[in-house]
């Protein structure tokens, strides 16, 4: 150091009595503190060194935080692929009964084709159903699948006829009968089948679409997003809509527990201080604490502590 | 400087170069001063502990940035008081910390007493940290901020002016006015 003060500005009693009052005071920064920095001093070190190696690459480098971070994007999206999937299978509903053979083949003669042609000629099972069509067998067993796309679409289909002219007042077995191959014509005559099919398909996507928005603007979603960002004015907007603080994601973590993943000492105290329960712990049973002991974190135990945290 | 006889700016070199052991000499030499500099202008140990740490990250950090030519502790305490005003600041513009928990306590409160001191003598040592402590939180924050620098740092007049970005003069001006105020305030404690 420079040991005195400049001649311009000489030595005062006051600065030796301050130095002496100094020396007694026995308050000393935290060992966690000096822990860290050393550590990370030891850290840069060795990805300089990595760094300035062929190849360069710093194995494990910040290992720490994005493990949890890949894990949960990985759960987010399997949760959110389970959530919206079924929709596009729905809805399952049984085939309509297969007609007698002489009426199918009396409707392959009859009836044009009101669709594009199938990829697959209807097997015995398929004339339950299927347009009568003029392509010959499966180029692949891909098409051949696709075919049997078909069928299920028509099954369906001719359960819904058979609902609405129930509705309407038509005998059961002429609603099954409009479904049938017979019926094409009058199906030729009735488009809109063929569209409410397309809407049908389209219906989960467009609901999925939705579940996904609303997936986006969940309050609850966004304090977590605040929380393990550290973004405290988008952390206060999520908090002033009375969201449910204990809101867990995929992996059963709340927002005070990604926070405190993220190293977020203000979030989590911001949390806390409004009534974030200190002691919900993720799907494994691992604890906001636990995490910040982990990371000696020194401030956010200590506020964790503060609110009863366990 | 020296407990080893090297100087800070060839210890920080020698980090630069990849000497571990360096830094953390330098961290040895210069932990309390950054520390007290800090605890004294915040008044609060907690945040004084997040600073310290947000501080020597830096210098880990850009070790290599530093300019042999500069002197080691005029950068170290540039950083420390850079990272101090824009925690200031974030107080400010964020979540009232206040409410949640990290008010201000009064360093005499958390003070720890030294193992092999009897209940009398740690009574003493805490009235007398106390005083220091209410002494310099009176201050107002720029002379708190230069006297420190300048007896805590061990900073020259100049030096602190480059640190504070202030005059030579208005430097001047608030150590002799910090010093008078600390004079009468640690009086009334004697």
């Amino acid at each position: 150091m420079n040991g005195l003060p400049p001649e311009d500005f000489g030595p005062d009693d006051v600065d030796e009595r301050y130095r002496q009052a100094s020396s007694r005071d026995p308050s000393r920064p935290s060992a966690a503190v000096r822990r860290a920095v050393l550590a990370h001093a030891e850290r840069q070190v060795t990805a300089a060194r990595w760094a300035a190696s062929p190849g360069g690459a710093v194995p494990g480098r910040r290992s720490a935080w994005w493990r949890p971070a890949v894990f949960g994007t990985l759960t987010a999206a399997a949760l959110a692929g389970l959530l919206i999937a079924p929709r596009f299978f729905a809805p399952h509903m049984p085939a309509a009964p297969a007609p007698p053979a002489a009426e199918v083949s009396l409707a392959q003669r009859q009836a044009p084709a009101v669709r594009p042609a199938p990829l697959a000629t209807p097997s015995a099972a398929d004339t339950s159903t299927a347009e009568p069509s003029e392509a010959g067998a499966p180029a692949s067993p891909g098409m051949a699948r696709a075919a049997r796309g078909e069928r299920k679409v028509s099954g369906a289909t001719a359960e819904r006829a058979k609902r609405a002219s129930e509705a309407q007042g038509e005998p059961a077995d002429l609603a099954g009968e409009r479904a049938s191959p017979a019926a094409a014509e009058r199906r030729a005559a009735a488009p809109d089948v063929l569209s409410n099919t397309a809407a049908l398909a389209a219906a989960p996507r467009a609901q999925g679409g939705a579940a996904r928005e609303a997936l986006d603007t969940d309050p609850a979603a966004e304090l977590r997003r605040a929380a393990q960002a550290g973004d405290l004015p988008g952390l206060e907007r999520a908090l002033s809509a009375q969201v449910d603080l204990n809101g867990r994601d995929a992996g059963g973590r709340t927002a005070l527990m990604l926070a405190a993943l993220h190293g977020r000492t203000a979030a989590v105290a911001a949390l806390l201080a409004h009534g974030a329960d200190p002691n919900a712990a993720d799907a494994r049973g691992v604890t906001p604490l636990q995490v910040a002991a982990a990371a000696q974190e020194p401030q956010m135990v200590a506020a964790l502590k503060r609110y009863g945290a366990r | 400087m020296s407990d080893a006889g090297e100087s800070d700016e060839a210890l920080i070199a020698r980090y630069a170069r990849g000497e571990a052991e360096a830094f953390a000499q330098l961290y040895r030499r210069h932990e309390l001063r950054i520390w007290r500099y800090l605890e004294r202008n915040v008044g609060n140990r907690a945040t004084a502990d997040e600073l310290m740490q947000e501080v020597w990250f830096a210098v880990a950090r850009d070790a290599r940035r530093f300019v042999p030519e500069a002197r080691f502790t005029t950068w170290l305490f540039t950083i420390a008081r850079n990272r101090m005003i824009d925690a200031q600041r974030r107080q400010r513009r964020q979540v009232s910390l206040e409410g949640v928990g990290y008010e201000a306590q009064p360093v005499i409160g958390q003070l720890t007493t030294e193992p092999d001191v009897g209940p009398l003598a740690a009574a003493v040592v805490r009235e007398q940290a106390g005083a220091l402590n209410e002494a310099m939180a009176q201050l107002p924050r720029e002379q708190r901020d230069a006297f420190l620098l300048h007896v805590e740092g061990e900073l020259s007049v100049e030096e602190v002016a480059t640190v504070t970005q202030s005059s030579f003069e208005a430097t001047k001006s608030r150590l002799r006015y910090a010093r008078s105020r600390l004079r009468e305030l640690l009086s009334e404690h004697a």
